[in-house]
């Protein structure tokens, strides 16, 4: 099995600038670091982060959910925000979880699969309700509030991205002006925040990231389905691939399933993760791990360069350890060091 | 949606140009359809937030010069640059630090930097060039001593500062050359005088007779045909009307390279204004409509892809 595995550059040889300086310098550093990044977020909108020019793909509730799929990998995203027609509303986002959502659906109800053809994205909340999960209204926020308010939001409704709603100026409709993640937001703060380099502490003595999860894995032979379940009933966007002796190999995402369930195979997914993994991409974005010595600042410089949506924390010999998600990381620079 | 006047000082002056603006074209001095991606346009740069030793850098100048900006007496910094039509994005170099300003509007850029910028618009050539313009009735009948002096009457109306001053810049930047790359350079406000002063218009009454004498117009294409059939026929594209007006072809969503993925916030390139509230469509795949339009959002762009399942008939 292929892997693709990218590490922080970490304990090795940190620099002698590092080593001079004291632990209450590194302290105060981080302190005043994260008050600049924080005022940063505070005064800045979502707009300013937006592009001058960009896409914007809107799906129509009407559409097949199977369609709706094909749109997505088409386009190369993994989620949009969706369109009811009848009332000209915005109608929430599409994303990976309503797939997961509908494999449960049809794993509960195997008889409904004959149906599946006439799937329409509407037709997603009924099946929220069937399957019992947790209707959540989807948080939005005006593209002209602070991105500091846009991150509160996010982390309060456990989302990992928000649509940017206004009012047209003429007809008074709701208008989606685009969507925004929070990889890009900590990509923006990591491209224009030069105060990122202060942030010289390592990670195991900061509260919330330091701190060692108890995550769940699987192994190359688990069935796909399993890992489906426990993305749902964990609410985790990943979950990592170990090997015997708890060494992370590769990981199981959420917008991996967008893949699995391409050809509209949402029932038959006994194949193991491992099977499951040769419909990834080829752009895989890659593991990226980092130790508990790491800083901050190594880490945003990674944001900054690479995509990533998560960081594994594994020990010396590569056994996982942790995990630091980007809302980890966004609630620390938010709410840490107060 | 329109553009925030305080934004440009270039606006005040569209506002005050447009009634001269639609007189003059009505003497048959038609504006170009395409602005003449020479005529450059004085455009203030600005910056307010302190410092010692300013500069600028940009698309303007390739990312590589950086223009210094001169000091005013309110302590803030300024520079005027001619530049075409066009958006610009620029940072500014304070004490060898990248930073951009606050008081002048932002975006971020495909890589996801944070720069400012600024656009100007065919708008905004035509309302510089009338102000060109505006000091002179009939250029063909003043003579030049009399259009030299309506000309600097014109630019006193105009924003930028004394220009000899600029020459001896105490940091001897002017040392270069004015060309600052990418077909741009320094503005001057002495070249104002050069672009229309040496054209002559004559104005007449009758309409020519290739408008109106069919046998003129059939040997003017008889001899425009004859002389594509030496050039290998690329002249004949222009005796039949186009379908689509031809600004209209460049779609910029075809330049979307959707396996990007250093492309996080699906950056496009910025479009022609003339092509803005179009729709465009895509051939219709498995029942399923595909629309898109480029419309304003406040001074940025958004390209709206509505994807739509076929009604259904019956």
């Amino acid at each position: 099995m292929a892997e693709v595995s990218k590490t922080v550059p970490s304990s090795a040889a940190p620099n002698d600038f590092i080593l001079s300086l004291s632990d209450e310098q590194i302290e105060h550093d981080q302190k005043i670091g994260i008050k600049a990044i924080r005022l940063f977020l505070q005064s800045k909108t979502s707009y300013d982060v937006l592009p001058v020019s960009y896409r914007l793909i809107v799906l129509d509730t009407s559409l097949l959910v199977k369609k709706s799929l094909n749109i997505l990998l088409q386009n190369n995203i993994v989620s949009a925000p969706l369109w009811n027609n009848q009332n000209s509303r915005f109608a929430g986002l599409l994303t990976s979880s309503d797939f997961i959502n509908v494999i449960q659906y049809y794993f509960q109800f195997p008889e409904k699969f004959e149906f599946v053809d006439q799937l329409t994205l509407d037709g997603l909340r009924d099946i929220e309700k069937a399957i019992g999960v947790q209707q959540i209204e989807t948080v939005s926020i005006h593209p002209f509030k602070s991105l500091y308010e846009a991150c509160v939001k996010m982390l309060e409704s456990r989302a990992r991205r928000i649509p940017l709603i206004d009012e047209d100026e003429k007809t008074h409709r709701e208008i989606v002006v685009s969507v925004l993640t929070q990889y890009r937001i900590l990509k923006f703060v990591a491209l224009n925040c030069k105060e990122t380099k202060m942030l010289l502490k390592p990670i195991r003595n900061i509260q919330g990231l330091g701190t060692i999860k108890d995550i769940s894995t699987c192994t190359m032979n688990t069935p796909v389905i399993e890992v489906i379940h426990l993305l749902a009933h964990k609410s985790v966007s990943s979950v990592p691939i170990v090997d015997e002796q708890g060494k992370l190999i590769n990981v199981y995402e959420a917008v991996d399933i967008l893949a699995l369930v391409k050809g509209g195979m949402y029932t038959d997914l006994d194949l193991s993760v491992g099977d499951a993994l040769l419909r990834r991409a080829e752009d895989f974005e890659g593991v990226h791990t980092c130790t508990l010595n790491d800083r901050l600042s190594t880490i945003m410089d990674t944001i900054r360069k690479s995509r990533l949506h998560r960081l594994f924390v594994v020990d010396d010999e590569g056994k996982l350890v942790s995990v630091i998600t980007l809302s980890d990381v966004l609630n620390y620079i938010l709410f840490g060091e107060d | 949606m329109h553009i925030d006047p305080s934004s440009t000082q270039l606006n005040q002056q569209s506002q005050q140009t447009q009634q001269q603006q639609t007189q003059q074209n009505s003497q048959g001095q038609a504006p170009p359809a395409v602005p003449d991606p020479n005529i450059a346009v004085p455009v203030d740069i600005k910056w307010v937030q302190g410092g010692e030793k300013v500069y600028v850098t940009g698309s303007f100048t390739g990312w590589r010069k950086m223009i210094g900006l001169t000091k005013q007496a309110d302590t803030s910094f300024l520079i005027t640059l001619g530049l075409p039509v066009g958006t610009h994005r620029f940072r500014f170099v304070i004490d060898n630090e990248l930073r951009f300003s606050d008081f002048l509007p932002t975006a971020t850029d495909q890589m996801g930097n944070f720069v400012n910028y600024v656009e100007v618009t065919p708008e905004h050539i035509q309302a510089h060039l009338l102000q060109q313009e505006g000091g002179s009735a009939l250029p063909s009948q003043d003579n030049d001593a009399d259009t030299r002096q309506s000309q600097s009457q014109a630019q006193s109306r105009r924003s930028s500062v004394s220009g000899p001053a600029r020459r001896d810049s105490m940091w001897g930047l002017i040392n270069d050359d004015d060309d600052m790359g990418n077909g741009y350079s320094r503005y001057h406000e002495e070249d104002e005088e050069n672009p229309l002063n040496n054209k002559q218009f004559q104005y007449i009454n009758d309409i020519p007779p290739i408008f109106t004498d069919p046998k003129v117009m059939e040997q003017y294409y008889m001899a425009i045909d004859k002389q594509s059939k030496n050039s290998n026929g690329q002249q004949q594209a222009w005796l039949h009307p186009p379908q689509l007006p031809p600004h209209l072809e460049n779609v910029i969503l075809n330049n979307y390279n959707s396996l990007d993925r250093d492309n996080n916030g699906g950056a496009l390139p910025i479009p022609n204004h003339v092509v803005l509230n179009h729709l465009t469509t895509t051939s219709i795949k498995n029942h399923t409509l595909a629309v898109a339009s480029i419309v304003r959002y406040k001074r940025k762009y958004v390209t709206q892809v509505l994807y739509a399942p076929l009604p259904q008939l019956g």
